[in-house]
């Protein structure tokens, strides 16, 4: 079971999936979402020991965790980081992520960080002026750099601060993947990685939304929509749920032989209280976009997306398209109003599918001649959260940029 | 730091338009790319495509320059060259932004990737 549950990711070429479930992996976190996001994926990834310091933790995400992971140990001290005597509860811990929000603890774990040579990974959302975003930073002793400064939070002490869902679910890939990278000794981020928009007026109204794919990525991009409030969803997936999923696709844990469309509808309606229903179908030319204001594209294939992008484009609906790997992803926008290209225009992917040969293709699927792509959960969250980030600054009016995401690369955005 | 700048709309004066233009192939999200420098004069009315295909076809490349080519290559193998994650259908000078050395020199920027986009799902094997 442990096996086929973590299948798609052991066949990622120099992966050390006994470097995650040994490890033990320290979080301070505060009282909202973002510590909580951050155990779910990392029990899905196969992170085994968890100790977290934080005051609260969400309920439904953790029960999540731990019902995704059978081995998984949470140990929860509720808390805050406010003094060197609490250093001891982090005794042999592998690494510790910070996602608090007061300063007294940033600062303390640099400096526990730097006295004990213990990697330190930072994450955190923000609100300033009219500006919010998030900044993620690995600290490891002799980056004493001038970033440090950017995320020190600027309240020394435990205070209210701004928490939005759908960042801390992308803040909660980064630093997984980080976490993922210390753990496998494998090259971590030297840049401060940083992400910022205008901040959103209050009110996104109730769009009818048409989510195709009931995958990891439409899995994220069904949270960031309940979280972002949005109520009318329709997700749309002809697949049913196998223990390969297991290891991203966060709430099929008791699904396997079961609709993806339907158990994810219902899993959000029950956990997150929207309103959403499934469709059990493949999305086809013959498929009705004509009552929906937007369309997710959580797909994973080209054929469908070129069909998604013709659809919406000649039904003038929005299109949000997301494309993940194991280390890579993309979001592409299409916004009728602006007359541009489509995702499969922009991403030449007219020129991919050209040149492979139907025939061929026939050929190898009766011969089984395919292997599934390795997958993960982190860049699935990552390239989910910015597209329902990109979906609220549409409706905000404003203007959001395509968005590639590498995590091999230094600048991983 | 990687922020996500909004779209720029450069508005260039007389005397900017005689500024040397640096045009940047990159694989991916590499930090470092292929540079080529384009004197005024050379580059305004070639389109942003032509220049990055001169770029990419430089002769006499140092060895570090030859690995980021053969990167580059290897993104446009089912990939295509973006700026600012747009296509880069028209003038260089419509993408470029100014900056300036740390001497004070201006120069007009633009920054180019090769992207290959994700798929997911499953890798078909040649037959």
């Amino acid at each position: 079971m442990r096996q086929s549950r973590l299948d798609r990711q052991l066949r990622i070429e120099g992966w050390n999936q006994q470097a995650l479930e040994n490890a033990k992996v320290g979080v301070v976190g505060d009282d909202d979402l973002l510590a909580s996001l951050y155990i779910m994926s990392a029990s899905a990834l196969g992170i085994n020991n968890v100790l977290v310091l934080s005051p609260t933790l969400n309920a439904i995400l953790v029960e999540t965790a731990k019902k995704l992971n059978p081995r998984f140990t949470l140990t929860h001290l509720e808390g805050f980081y406010t003094h060197p005597v609490i250093d001891e509860l982090f005794k042999g811990c592998n690494l510790i992520v910070d996602l608090s929000h007061y300063g007294l603890a940033n600062k303390l774990l640099l400096e526990k960080g730097y006295s004990e040579n213990i990697p330190i990974i930072r994450g955190l959302c923000y609100e300033q002026n009219n500006e919010q975003g998030f900044k993620t930073f690995t600290y490891i002793r002799g980056r004493e750099w001038q970033e440090l400064e950017q995320i020190i939070s600027p309240h020394n002490f435990p205070n209210g601060h701004f928490d939005d869902g759908v960042m801390d679910t992308i803040i909660a890939g980064i630093v997984l993947e980080e976490t993922k990278n210390l753990l496998m000794d494998q090259d971590v981020s030297d840049d401060l990685t940083s992400y910022k928009r205008k901040k959103l007026k209050t009110s996104n109204g109730q769009p009818k939304i048409l989510v195709v794919g009931s995958g990891a990525l439409g899995i994220f991009v069904g949270l960031g929509l309940a979280y972002s409030q949005f109520r009318q969803i329709t997700f749309m997936d002809p697949d049913v749920v196998e223990v390969t999923n297991l290891n991203r696709q966060v709430f099929f844990y008791d699904a396997v032989g079961e609709s993806k469309a339907k158990t994810l509808s219902k899993k959000l309606n029950e956990l997150f209280g929207t309103d959403s229903n499934a469709q059990v179908a493949y999305f086809d030319r013959n498929s009705d976009i004509s009552s929906y204001d937007v369309v997710f594209d959580c797909v994973d294939n080209f054929e469908t997306r070129i069909v998604l992008s013709e659809i919406c484009k000649d039904h003038s609906k929005i299109l949000l398209s997301g494309g993940t790997s194991a280390d890579a992803g993309q979001v592409v926008i299409y916004n009728p109003m602006e007359k541009g290209v489509t995702p499969a225009e922009l991403l030449g992917m007219y020129d991919i599918v050209e040149k492979r040969d139907p025939e061929i293709y026939q050929r190898e699927r009766a011969a089984c001649l395919y292997q599934p792509d390795p997958s993960v959960i982190m860049t699935n969250q990552i390239a989910a959260g910015f597209m329902v980030d990109a979906y609220r600054m549409l409706l905000d009016g404003q203007q959001p940029d395509n968005i590639f995401y590498d995590s091999n690369k230094n600048t991983r955005i | 730091m990687t922020d996500i700048e909004p779209k720029k709309t450069l508005e260039i004066d007389e005397a900017e338009k005689l500024l040397p233009l640096v045009l940047e192939v990159m694989p991916g999200h590499a930090a470092e790319g292929l540079i080529a420098i384009y004197e005024p004069g050379s580059y305004e009315g070639k389109t942003l495509r032509k220049l990055c295909d001169q770029t990419l076809n430089k002769k006499n490349l140092t060895i570090e320059e030859q690995l980021i080519a053969e990167d580059v290559a290897r993104q446009l193998e089912g990939g295509k060259l973006l700026c600012r994650g747009q296509e880069i259908e028209g003038t260089a000078l419509e993408f470029a932004v100014s900056e300036q050395t740390e001497a004070g020199e201006k120069y007009f920027y633009v920054p180019v990737r090769a992207i290959k986009p994700q798929e997911g799902g499953y890798r078909w094997l040649a037959p």
